[in-house]
């Protein structure tokens, strides 16, 4: 798995789409947005824009960095018969799984990171050492339903598709869960169901901690949830994906 | 080259060991109402190299994706090494080359290749692997930038990594040109000198004849003829005996012993007879003023026609 794993890393390393969108996207949108909004609070008893902006920003670029080491990837794999060359190799599917799901989180966290960084460096954002900690650690934790999220769309779309769905459902559920638009910004109606969605609960992780708060239980339970509910569906659409015609 | 691959061969098919390598037993495929493969019976020894021949459609590709367990057969059941085919690969035993799909994206050949060998036990040395599938000068090159030939030579690459027992081909040669599938036959026959077993599928008569020691002919999902080239021609040949009678003698020579039927050309007469022994005998002991003689079999090229036609009528 060590091996495959190796692979992967190589690709997405080289994959222009996790260069541009995972890592220069984010930080290009903190610097647009926390530029525009600066320091100020969005509402009352909210953090700094600079802050909340960092934090949800650092959610959109580690999902996306899920997102595209897994649907888009395992579309096109499915589509050219690498998976089906795979099979002819000593290395059992669930290694094959679980090395992508390790690789897809494991460069999240760069991702994330270097949100953070240009949130300190460019506007001074400081917060104790022990909230930095936890935020890197659990809002990394948070977006690792959408890995698994990933690999189900690689198993649903086509290969010409499946960069389209995946990014375009990839907006959407960015957009209801606050982070395009502040939550305390977004009308009720929206926010309401924002809140059901793994994207919002990995966000407010984070939004949390900086507040010196800690992270609700409905995150924990929510995306655990949307985990549990994706590995089942993987574990249905999965048999029909990989069988040969 | 081709001797020393040869013997290999013929001594591993004299001490064949009664196990054999590959067993299929009563192996059907359907697909909706379509029988891809139809009750084939295979078994397959150490050491031989066997060409599964057919003309498109009859049922090759399915039943090396049977023997890989990348398809489940209808009824009937297949080991490999004793074990099912899935088995046998996760163990290191089989390598495959497929036709379907292009190697993953973004890695180098070199890169490619350190991830294969790793998945083996005993993988072959890198630089004997890059040797033998014909890689050398291309391992900085990335997966999805490679010609049709160098893929199939990736390919091959990926088959041969683990060392294993068996090999799987299918139409290894398909999108090559003849330069590039003159260097894999050597490539391939390389491989099988080291003493391995291989089963290749292939449409092309003149590979299965040139490389295999044995034949196994397939047409509509069935196997219509399995055994040694010369096997094969003794069967469903007549031999032809060729030389150079005068115009006058003709009729004399086309009543030998054995000769069923002639033809001539030019001062030459073609007789071809089911008994080549007599024919010869009686041709020398008689006064016709022959001269310039040669015995060839029948072309393989016409009974496989004549077997593949005949197996499609059923």
């Amino acid at each position: 798995m060590k091996e495959y794993m190796r692979l992967e890393a190589l690709r997405t390393i080289r994959d222009p789409l996790y260069t541009t969108i995972a890592i220069a996207a984010p930080i290009g949108f903190y610097l647009l947005f926390a530029g525009l909004f600066g320091a100020s609070p969005h509402a009352s008893g909210t953090l700094s824009g600079n802050v909340e902006i960092m934090v949800a920003l650092a959610v959109f670029g580690g999902i996306w960095s899920c997102l595209v080491a897994t649907g888009p990837r395992i579309a096109f794999e499915r589509n050219s018969g690498w998976l089906k060359n795979l099979q002819l190799l000593p290395i059992s599917p669930l290694a094959i799984f679980i090395g992508r799901f390790l690789i897809a989180v494991i460069f999240a966290l760069p991702a994330m990171l270097l949100v953070y960084i240009t949130a300190v460096v460019v506007h001074g954002v400081s917060l104790p050492a022990n909230q930095w900690a936890a935020m890197i650690l659990l809002m990394w934790i948070g977006v690792w339903p959408f890995a698994i999220f990933g690999v189900i769309l690689g198993y649903i779309t086509s290969a010409e598709s499946s960069f389209g769905i995946t990014f375009g459902i990839y907006q959407v559920v960015s957009a209801l869960g606050g982070l395009w638009v502040p939550p305390a910004i977004l009308p009720n109606s929206i926010l309401n169901i924002g809140k059901l969605l793994p994207t919002y609960q990995a966000a407010d992780i984070g939004w949390h901690i900086a507040n010196g708060l800690y992270p609700t239980w409905v995150s924990g339970v929510n995306l655990l949830l949307w985990s549990l509910v994706f590995l089942i569906i993987i574990a249905i659409v999965a048999p029909r994906a990989t069988k040969i015609r | 080259m081709q001797v020393g691959v040869f013997d290999v061969v013929e001594n591993a098919a004299i001490h064949r060991d009664p196990e054999p390598i590959i067993a299929v037993s009563g192996v059907s495929k359907t697909f909706g109402t379509v029988h891809a493969v139809d009750t084939i019976d295979l078994k397959i020894f150490r050491g031989e190299t066997v060409a599964l021949l057919g003309p498109n459609g009859a049922g090759k590709t399915t039943t090396i994706n049977m023997l890989l367990g990348l398809l489940t057969p209808t009824t009937g059941s297949i080991h490999i090494f004793r074990m099912s085919p899935t088995k046998a690969i996760q163990q290191s035993l089989v390598g495959a080359m497929i036709q379907e799909g292009k190697m993953i994206p973004g890695v180098t050949i070199s890169e490619f290749i350190d991830f294969v060998r790793s998945l083996h036990p005993h993988p072959l040395p890198k630089d004997q692997l890059i040797e033998i599938a014909g890689l050398q000068g291309l391992l900085g090159r990335r997966l999805d930038r490679l010609s049709g030939g160098q893929t199939q030579r990736v390919r091959f690459s990926m088959a041969i990594a683990g060392n294993p027992e068996l090999l799987l081909l299918d139409e290894p040669t398909a999108a090559m040109d003849v330069e590039t599938r003159r260097e894999f036959w050597s490539s391939m026959q390389a491989y099988a000198s080291l003493g391995h077993t291989i089963l290749f599928a292939t449409h092309y008569l003149e590979e299965a004849e040139a490389f295999a020691s044995r034949l196994v002919i397939i047409a509509r999902g069935k196997i219509v003829i399995d055994g040694t080239i010369e096997f094969i021609q003794q069967q469903y040949g007549e031999k032809r005996v060729t030389c150079n009678v005068p115009a006058d003698a003709i009729s004399a020579a086309s009543q030998l012993a054995g000769v069923q039927r002639y033809e001539t050309h030019n001062h030459y007469i073609t007789l071809f007879t089911g008994d080549v022994d007599a024919t010869v005998r009686a041709l020398a002991a008689s006064t016709i003023p022959w001269q310039n003689i040669s015995i060839s079999g029948i072309a393989l090229e016409d009974i496989f026609l004549s077997l593949v036609r005949k197996g499609e009528s059923k």
